[in-house]
């Protein structure tokens, strides 16, 4: 059996989805696994590792220089994505998987030929896919209030049909490194905690704890980081060799970084700081026990492609590094204060803890007296909203998929923010 | 047909002029010509077409540092020819004089450059005062004029109608792959809904 998936979305989205190449792996361990990704992110192949069999790339950066560089004859994408899926088709893929649900991915998975296709697909014009109830919810709602306590991962396993495996506690590791690890800067500058409190919070850690901090930046990153950071401390590093050192690390101290997923896959401790138009509760860390400060701001979280629309990063200047410290403590267990006391004398910020569970999946939860009513309204709304499209999935695949059915798709198509 | 004028510059190189404009620089062309290399996307394929001699210092350049690269150079002007076998290389195997568009149009270099979508470079410099013709061709070469397309269409077994190919006229500015989907996604054709999909993911490149 043959299974391509198709991925070709960004890096963060790539390893969020790792969950679920690994329940295709499982549940088809003879299987030859193929992943089609962006080139540009070849550097995650390690991550799946005993898990794909193949990567293919596609190379969006040539594809799109292409379609407006003066050289490029307009047709020259034409012939090699052409090539591109004359290579696939030879493969006489069994299933093809679209992990990506965008309208591009959904042009590319239809034109590639296979006895199933999960997830969307087009065939000359027409959108295929978008008859099933999880996947009208993931393109309706993704990234909006409606999904709030959905995550990512689990909701695009939902649309796929992929069962997930609950990812191991937190609560089982010991401190054996005294490391911690602050990546400071995001992709997005309003998303970023200012790296003069980040800096600060590192003497602190070292001064007051017997702590050593490392400060990890990719190499694009090193000027900036220099400036603030003595070059022993800093981390400059591929993907690879960050993940070797989240494995041993006590804590993670960031904010909505692929760092932060990464080390949800190594159920290294997460302190997340979540900034600008972060949405922890769709794109938290993917783990259990993982901690989460957010500042209650009238503007936050704010649109994701615009700037900081205040005069200044109001979010950013809500947390204090003496919270960030406290809460570096109590995950340490250098402090035995309560989560709920720390969120009581920190009511600038809420506080969050992921949960993953067998009932629930995962779930978040509020350390916040004051949010604890409002908590439970989104846990139960989650569990009738998955109630009811079980139901209807259960329902659909009785009286068979009605193929012919096809909805409109968004430009965006569903991704993670 | 224009005048050239030859002017000798300090290294003795003779620098050709046309309507007061060198066709490279006077005093160091070698390096304007490596860094004009330098610049360009060089690794999309192992065939290549570039838009105007002018001096050849470009060309030359474009040959000492990929020997293995196929260049087809087109000229419009019959003058550069000999001056650049004479000072800069005695050989170049693929050179094309256009001194037309229709010339270009009924050549094997342009059926070749379509059926294989060869890359097309040029110096603007070397272009001197033929810059509308130079435009011309390029737009054919690199399937931006409606003709192009039109070739591009027939070699996919694909039809443009009437109503389409005028309004296609109309446009003067350099067409892109949206138009060319545009055409297909209207199309009814068998072919046309065949292709859809491929046109279509590409336009989503350049939302």
């Amino acid at each position: 059996m043959r299974i391509l998936g198709i991925s070709l979305l960004r890096l963060g989205d790539l390893i969020l989805q790792r969950p679920l190449v690994v329940s295709l792996r499982e549940n088809n361990p003879n299987a030859q696994i193929h992943l089609l990704i962006n080139k540009q992110f070849s550097q995650v192949e390690f991550l799946f590792e005993g898990i794909v069999d193949r990567f293919i790339y596609f190379d969006r950066d040539l594809f799109q220089q292409s379609c407006g560089e003066p050289e490029f004859n307009i047709f020259w994408g034409l012939e090699r994505l052409k090539d591109l899926i004359s290579d696939l088709n030879r493969n006489c893929y069994d299933q093809v998987y679209n992990l990506t649900h965008n309208r591009l991915t959904a042009h590319i998975a239809g034109l590639i030929r296979s006895e199933k296709h999960t997830g969307i697909y087009t065939r000359s014009g027409h959108f295929f896919g978008l008859n099933n109830p999880w996947i009208q919810f993931f393109n309706s709602y993704f990234g909006k209030p409606e999904a709030l306590g959905f995550h990512y991962t689990e909701l695009l396993a939902k649309a796929l049909g992929i069962s997930l495996k609950a990812p191991q506690r937190n609560r089982q590791r010991r401190n054996t490194s005294f490391r911690v690890m602050m990546q400071p800067l995001t992709s997005d500058r309003k998303k970023n905690w200012s790296l003069e409190k980040y800096q600060a919070l590192k003497d602190r850690i070292e001064k007051e704890t017997p702590y050593k901090v490392v400060v990890i930046g990719a190499p694009y990153e090193e000027q900036v980081l220099v400036k603030y950071f003595s070059k022993d401390s800093l981390l400059i590093c591929s993907l690879r060799e960050a993940s070797e050192h989240l494995k041993s690390a006590d804590l993670l101290i960031t904010g909505d970084t692929s760092i932060k997923h990464l080390a949800a896959l190594y159920s290294t401790p997460i302190l997340e700081l979540a900034l600008g138009s972060s949405l922890p509760w769709q794109v938290g860390a993917y783990a259990d026990d993982s901690i989460i400060l957010q500042p209650r701001v009238s503007c936050g979280p704010c649109p994701p492609s615009l700037p900081c629309s205040q005069n200044s990063q109001r979010c950013e200047e809500k947390i204090s590094v003496e919270a960030v410290y406290g809460a570096t403590q109590i995950v340490l267990g250098l402090s035995q204060m309560d989560w709920r006391l720390f969120a009581y004398k920190n009511s600038g910020l809420s506080v969050f803890r992921t949960r993953i569970t067998h009932e629930l999946g995962w779930a978040i939860e509020s350390m916040s007296i004051d949010q604890n009513e409002q908590h439970g309204e989104f846990l139960q709304r989650k569990m009738m909203i998955v109630q009811e499209l079980d139901r209807r999935i259960f329902l659909l695949n009785k009286g068979g998929a009605d193929e012919q059915r096809t909805r409109e798709l968004s430009d965006s198509g569903a991704e993670a923010p | 047909m224009t005048n050239i004028s030859f002017t000798e510059n300090p290294e003795g190189y003779l620098i050709p002029i046309e309507s007061m404009q060198p066709l490279c620089d006077l005093v160091d062309p070698a390096s304007e010509a490596e860094k004009w290399v330098t610049a360009q996307n060089l690794n999309i394929c192992n065939e290549i077409v570039v838009l105007g001699l002018g001096a050849g210092f470009h060309v030359r350049a474009l040959r000492e540092n990929f020997p293995h690269l196929k260049i087809h150079v087109v000229e419009c002007r019959d003058q550069l020819l000999p001056i650049f076998k004479k000072q800069i290389q005695s050989d170049l195997d693929c050179y094309y004089c256009f001194h037309s568009l229709e010339e270009l149009l009924d050549s094997e270099l342009f059926e070749r450059t379509i059926a294989k979508s060869l890359p097309v470079y040029f110096f603007k410099k070397a272009w001197g005062a033929q810059e509308d013709l130079f435009y011309s061709l390029w737009k054919n070469l690199t399937g931006r004029s409606v003709y192009a397309i039109a070739r591009h269409f027939a070699n996919m077994g694909l039809e443009i109608d009437e109503k389409t190919m005028d309004s296609l006229k109309s446009s003067e500015r350099p067409l892109t792959i949206k138009e060319a989907t545009e055409i297909v996604i209207r199309s009814e054709s068998t072919k046309a809904k065949e292709q859809r999909s491929y046109f279509e993911a590409l336009r989503e490149l350049i939302k």
